[in-house]
């Protein structure tokens, strides 16, 4: 079962200089004009400008990330980069080592990490990795105006995960939750009989009601969407690791009305209940 | 314990009926006439598949629908991969995805985008579907590839000295030791040192240029050994259509027979993003021309630069294969 080794964060890194040239903002209106919107290059002037380049500069200089060698590579995002030609997975995939599968994981809000963690769990069952690396990217310079992005005052925001056989919390499950389906009951089903032991790790837009009673909540940053539960990870999987014997990362897509769910083993979580299969895609329904 | 094999089960493509002459397009493109001429005899492009008028769904649905008709309960189709070369397709307000698995009614799947191996992502999808499904467990389950964009912009539709981009969409059900075509093999290598793909200047086009013949047929030897094959063993080549020197360096480094390649669409509808190996796979299918048993090795290049080669075997499917 794979292990989250290594982790790095970042938030609201300094603003950037707006740098869209005329051709850049010809193709932002070309893709939007059929969709009905208009392309406000105010928003772009106004916005932080931070590409995901920059933001995996950064995840990727944290000490415990540095000289790492992944065999793949999963960038994942809800929000687009402000560069749709750069590729930002085959780029850091040369400062890795040159020699990792690699490819980004979209068009899925807050979910795209959650499928990112299915998949790598995947290639870790199959034997096709050893270690791989998942970079969650947040920018908010957007060409057209989004409510939550832009009424929710987001900031730029990223994390990365190293997952091998290593030390660590281990990837014991990840589910989906549909909409009218009860999260608190999937949680319960998760963490079986050592809820007492357990932190879940909530996004800002979880209904408060969902978590079982009784279970210590980390609630994150409202200003981080995508990024949210996992900037939090990155932060104090140490700490939690020596707390709690498993943490459960729950974050609710408001697209979608899905609750997606990942569970962490710590070393002392022992009940990984019947039927959990760590990198597949059922939904117990 | 025998590896389960990826098979594809269903492959359908579609393409809009407006076919463009290059030449109409050089005052968009800012082509000269001259330039317009060197796109003709030195790449071997003509027309494209190109229609303005026609929304991104309305390319990319025909082909998906048809291949989920193929499934006999549409309901074990558990995640709707939609794969393209251009990162962003839609408005920041719009998953592309989500919006394609409703479309087809599929709405207890998972659908998510997969990118950023440019026009080599199809495959690529493929790979990770075929992952997702081995390690679901669930022999009855499957997966649904999906591409096709629109040349919706003048910057993502002239590949400088190699492509004119046409329109095209495909879809691809993917299981776990089914009925169809067996993946017998896929390699991809990536340089990362190209990551800034149609953004290049001048010496790193110059640069990957250079590395593309020798990196491209590493990649396809590697996936034929892979498949413990030789060139001798393989029916045919299909690639995306792109006839440039570099493709042509490597198929002459490797001393494939030009008859061991399908080649013909190239002239009529232009590089499709990452639909085309699959539309070339359709037209051969479709005209009789694919053996069963017959081993093929499909090609896809991704600007960023990601090359991929898998070999497949064909198997003549049922219309609405059971497992």
């Amino acid at each position: 079962m794979v292990s989250i080794t290594a982790a790095s964060a970042v938030v609201a890194p300094p603003t950037r200089r707006f740098d869209h040239g005329p051709d850049l903002l010809t193709w932002h209106r070309d893709m939007a004009a059929p969709f009905g919107l208009t392309v406000d290059e105010d928003l772009l002037r106004a916005g932080r400008n931070v590409s995901h380049r920059e933001l995996l500069d950064e995840l990727i200089e944290a000490q415990d990330v540095r000289g790492a060698s992944p065999d793949l590579i999963i960038v994942a995002h809800a929000l687009p980069d402000m560069h749709p030609l750069f590729v930002g997975a085959s780029y850091v995939n040369k400062l890795l080592g040159g020699k990792a599968l690699s490819f980004a994981i979209i068009e899925q809000g807050l979910a795209a990490p959650f499928t990112a963690l299915r998949i790598a769990a995947a290639f870790h069952a199959s034997g096709r990795s050893s270690l791989s690396m998942i970079a969650v990217l947040e920018q908010t310079t957007l060409p057209t105006r989004l409510p939550l992005v832009h009424d929710n005052e987001l900031v730029d925001s990223g994390a990365v995960l190293l997952l091998g056989h290593g030390q660590g919390m281990r990837v014991a499950g990840v589910r989906t939750v549909m909409p009218g389906e009860s999260v608190r009951d999937r949680i319960v089903a998760l963490v079986g009989g050592q809820p007492g032991q357990t932190l879940v790790v909530a996004g800002s837009r979880v209904d408060a009601d969902a978590i079982p009673d009784g279970l210590p909540v980390r609630w994150c940053d409202p200003a981080t969407y995508c990024t949210s539960v996992w900037v939090e990870l990155a932060e104090h999987r140490d700490t939690w690791r020596a707390e709690y014997s498993a943490v459960v990362l729950c974050d609710s897509e408001p697209r979608s009305g899905r609750t997606h769910l990942a569970l962490l083993a710590g070393s002392t979580f022992s009940a990984v209940p019947e039927g959990v299969r760590y990198a597949g895609f059922r939904r117990d329904s | 314990m025998p590896v389960s094999v990826a098979t594809l089960e269903r492959i359908e493509s579609f393409l809009p009926q407006r076919s463009v002459p290059i030449a109409d397009l050089a005052g968009t493109l800012g082509l000269t006439r001259a330039k317009v001429g060197v796109y003709r005899k030195i790449f071997g492009l003509d027309n494209i598949r190109f229609d303005p008028e026609m929304g991104l769904f309305d390319l990319v649905l025909p082909a998906a629908r048809a291949a989920v008709s193929s499934v006999d309960d549409p309901g074990r189709i558990r995640q709707v991969i939609f794969a393209h070369t251009i990162q962003q397709l839609t408005p920041a307000n719009i998953d592309a995805a989500q919006v394609i698995r409703d479309e087809l009614g599929l709405r207890r799947a998972d659908a998510f985008g997969l990118s950023q191996q440019n026009c080599a992502s199809g495959l690529a999808a493929i790979d990770v579907a075929a992952e997702l499904l081995r390690a679901g467990g669930d022999p009855d389950a499957r997966a649904l590839v999906v591409t096709g964009e629109r040349a919706s912009s003048p910057m993502v539709q002239l590949v400088p000295n190699t492509a004119i981009m046409g329109e095209a969409a495909a879809a691809c059900v993917v299981a776990i030791d089914g009925a169809g075509d067996s993946v017998d093999s896929y390699v991809l290598r990536t340089l990362g040192e190209f990551a800034a793909g149609l953004l290049l200047d001048d010496a790193g086009n110059k640069q990957f240029g250079k590395r593309y013949p020798q990196v491209l047929a590493e990649v396809m030897r590697s996936a034929l050994a892979a498949a413990g094959l030789a060139f001798d063993d393989l029916d045919l080549v299909i690639s995306q259509n792109v006839d440039t020197s570099g493709w042509r360096e490597a198929i002459k480094e490797l001393g494939v027979p030009k008859e061991k390649l399908f080649m013909d669409n190239v002239k009529h509808h232009g590089h499709c993003y990452a639909s085309d190996v699959f539309v070339n796979y359709t037209a051969l299918r479709d005209a009789g021309r694919l053996v069963d048993g017959g081993r093929y090795l499909l090609i896809s290049v991704g600007l960023g630069a990601s090359f991929a080669a898998m070999v497949i075997t064909h198997h003549r499917s049922p219309p609405h294969p059971a497992r």
